[in-house]
């Protein structure tokens, strides 16, 4: 302990320099007159006006000076200090937007820039930096990213933030943002759910006949080579021509474009971590164990459902972890051959050239990974044997 | 003894790929008897624990157990009714102690209460206190606590056998010795029939009522401790015993009560407790270079005396 805090913390000094320097170096946000004409760039000082841009910069440089000498108190200091950063953050875009764009100008825009991105940036990685070493200093480090939630949902609600191009993007496709989120859940969820039946059908069929093991990693890893986009190619046209010939398949509504090459290309990606994981876990788990239960008299059903499957779960979990994750990036790939998810923001803001909307794609597929990281993990943790 | 047979093998093998594991051995174990069966690595002393629960079946060869051919008995069925315990435990990592114990009892679909019942008897039996131990998991337990625990759930079902494969074999020398006394304490209680597999020669001759030694899949000499270390039936066991330990090995299993002389005059100065082993007399006379001690019973009363005479003397058998 005196080892670590007699030093200096070489990691909190590089991080406040990366953000003071971003923020004096680059501009802080931008305004637009509407969608289509190039927005005008200002710097911290011209956008928050000197007061707030000095106050900012003084939290940065005592955060620098406590990093200098840190003690667990000097600790906490910082911890408040990044706090109050995160939660000063919504409301000095609001402060921009009140001061900068008049409120009568219904479609002018305010947009952010590299200073606003990366003093967020810094500001969380300082927070992961400063939680480490109050390590067993609990919760209130929540604080922080809870109250930027809170203060944003706030100035969202009560309309402060209308004028922010990302929600003005938004607003103008509130029906559509909810059916893709609505289309991307589903198809996520439709290839987890398919991909842990068969997934685990395979790791079973495996542990019975392991001389069938080679042939299904080989197809499993065959799939996983193929480009996401030639996968979803090459599904097009034999969806295409069953679907011509099967009033069935028509009825079910499934065409060579849409959800269904999408679900059958994301099952075939998610198989592989799942019988991996699947198989490996049930493999691994110690023979004693097995043999003990046996030894008890459990019958095989009750050997594989009380102790082999409880015990694979969190490897299961982790296979399905890393499932969920890639398949959520992959369904907004699957935008470009029409199926629904936030992809069809990001692929048309890219084609019209409004970075905006690509955001208004990019960033709720980003917090659906996070989420579904976080979801599967504290289930792994849960599930692990031995963790009273 | 009752002389009931409770295990009986008849001219039993098992081969894997055509080599025999064990091999046309017969045996018969009483009832509440404790029978160790030992032999050097690989001999097959697992193997013929395995047939009797019917982990594995007889290539050929007859098993009974009280009477019943379990070639005719349903698997499940017959290993609710025999304890096993294994080397490492085998302990389920997700579940707590209690839940451990609890296995057999609720395959055997026991009532919840007599299930509860159960577990805290067991683990008080073992020197577990209930309310430290019954809410733990194996990975908090030590080696020996964990293996406690396996023997209690051994015993859960209340069976008439009790099998167990080298459950101390993974635990250090002082650990080991205390769970030993333990199973001897236990046993002296519950009269169970156990058969118990180790390749420790100590170990089995502390423990034993008889001893099995197997070589190479067979049955090379079945007898009580002090007949197989005063008539080792060939050079294997005689090298088994290890030859220069022999006299020690043959002293560890007689108390000093077996041999004490009436007190006459001043006791001596150096003292040994009556239940103690000759070895352990001997050891306390090299120590203290004396010829003769004071036996001492368990209320600290002198009652004989014991020179070192009487440890050569005396019968043998
Ligand atoms: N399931 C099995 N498959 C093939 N060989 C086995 C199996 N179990 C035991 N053996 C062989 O049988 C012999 C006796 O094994 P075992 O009974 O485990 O010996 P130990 O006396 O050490 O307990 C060894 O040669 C072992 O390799
Ligand atoms: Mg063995």
């Amino acid at each position: 302990m005196r080892l670590l805090s007699s030093a200096s913390n070489r990691v909190v000094l590089t991080l406040v320099t990366l953000a003071i320097g971003s923020l004096l170096l680059g501009d802080f946000a931008s305004v637009q007159a509407n969608r289509i004409v190039p927005g005008s760039g200002f710097g911290l000082f011209a956008a928050l006006g000197s007061a707030w841009a000095v106050a900012l910069l003084a939290a940065l440089v005592t955060l620098a000076a406590l990093a200098l000498h840190p003690s667990p108190a000097g600790y906490r200091g910082m911890l408040l200090l990044i706090s109050l950063l995160l939660l000063q953050w919504p409301a000095s875009l609001a402060w921009f937007i009140h001061t900068q764009i008049p409120a009568d100008q219904a479609q002018a825009r305010a947009g952010l820039a590299t200073g606003c991105w990366s003093l967020l940036f810094f500001a969380l990685l300082l927070l992961i930096e400063v939680r480490q070493r109050l390590a067993p200093a609990a919760g209130w480090w929540r604080l922080g990213p809870l109250g930027l939630l809170l203060v944003t949902g706030l100035l969202i609600y009560s309309g402060y933030l209308e004028p922010l191009a990302l929600l003005r993007e938004y607003s103008s496709r509130s029906a559509q943002f909810w059916q893709a989120l609505r289309g991307h859940l589903g198809l996520v969820g439709g290839a987890l759910g398919f991909s842990l039946l068969f997934g685990v059908a395979l790791a079973l069929l495996i542990r019975r006949q392991p001389q069938l093991q080679r042939s299904v990693f080989g197809v499993l890893n065959f799939f996983q080579t193929i480009p996401s986009l030639a996968l979803f190619g090459l599904l097009i046209a034999p969806l295409s021509y069953l679907a011509a010939h099967s009033p069935l398949l028509q009825q079910l509504g499934i065409r060579g474009i849409g959800w269904a090459p999408a679900l059958l290309a994301l099952v075939a990606y998610s198989l592989l971590p799942i019988v991996r994981n699947t198989s490996v876990a049930l493999q691994a788990v110690a023979a004693e164990v097995i043999e003990s239960a046996r030894g008890m008299g459990m019958s095989p059903w009750q050997v594989f459902s009380q102790v082999r499957l409880p015990l694979a779960l969190p490897v299961i979990l982790e296979g399905m972890r890393i499932t969920s994750i890639q398949a959520i990036g992959l369904t907004a790939v699957a935008a470009l051959i029409g199926a629904e998810g936030f992809g069809s923001f990001i692929f048309q803001g890219l084609g019209q050239g409004a970075m905006d909307l690509v955001l208004l794609g990019a960033l709720p597929t980003i917090v659906l990974a996070l989420l579904a990281d976080a979801l599967f993990s504290a289930l792994a943790r849960y599930f692990q044997p031995g963790v009273g | 003894m009752s002389a009931r047979p409770m295990i009986e093998l008849d001219n039993v093998s098992r081969l894997f790929e055509g080599v025999a594991a064990v091999d046309g051995i017969s045996l018969r174990i009483d009832s509440g008897e404790i029978c160790v069966i030992v032999g050097t690595s690989g001999c097959g002393k697992s193997t013929t624990l395995r047939l009797l629960n019917k982990l594995i079946d007889c290539s050929s060869g007859d098993i009974r157990i009280d009477g019943q051919a379990i070639a005719q008995l349903d698997a499940q069925r017959l290993r609710r009714r025999m304890g096993y315990a294994i080397q490492n435990t085998g302990l389920f990592p997700h579940w707590t102690v209690a839940r451990n114990i609890s296995v057999v009892p609720r395959l055997l679909n026991w009532p919840t209460e007599r299930i509860e019942a159960r577990v805290h008897e067991l683990l008080e039996l073992l020197g577990l206190p209930h309310a430290d131990f019954a809410h733990k998991f194996p990975s908090q337990l030590s080696g020996g606590q964990a293996q406690r625990v396996g023997v209690a759930r051994a015993l859960a079902g209340d069976p008439d056998i009790l099998l167990m494969d080298e459950p101390f074999g993974a635990l250090d020398p002082i650990t080991r010795d205390s769970l030993q006394n333990e199973l001897l304490r236990i046993q002296s209680r519950i009269h169970k029939t156990i058969v118990f597999v180790t390749h420790d020669i100590d170990e089995a001759l502390k423990l034993a009522t008889r001893i099995v030694v197997m070589d190479q899949g067979r049955i090379v000499q079945h007898d009580t401790p002090v007949n197989l270390l005063n008539h080792p039936a060939n050079a294997f066991v005689e090298s088994l015993l290890g030859q220069g330990e022999r006299g020690l090995k043959r002293a560890s299993l007689q108390r000093v009560a077996e041999r004490m002389l009436p007190l006459q005059g001043t006791p001596p100065a150096f003292s040994v407790a009556a239940q103690d082993s000759l070895r352990q007399a001997l050891s306390l006379m090299l120590w203290h270079r004396v010829g003769e001690l004071c036996v001492r019973d368990n209320e600290g009363r002198a009652v004989g005396l014991l020179p070192i005479s009487a440890l050569l003397h005396g019968a043998t058998a």
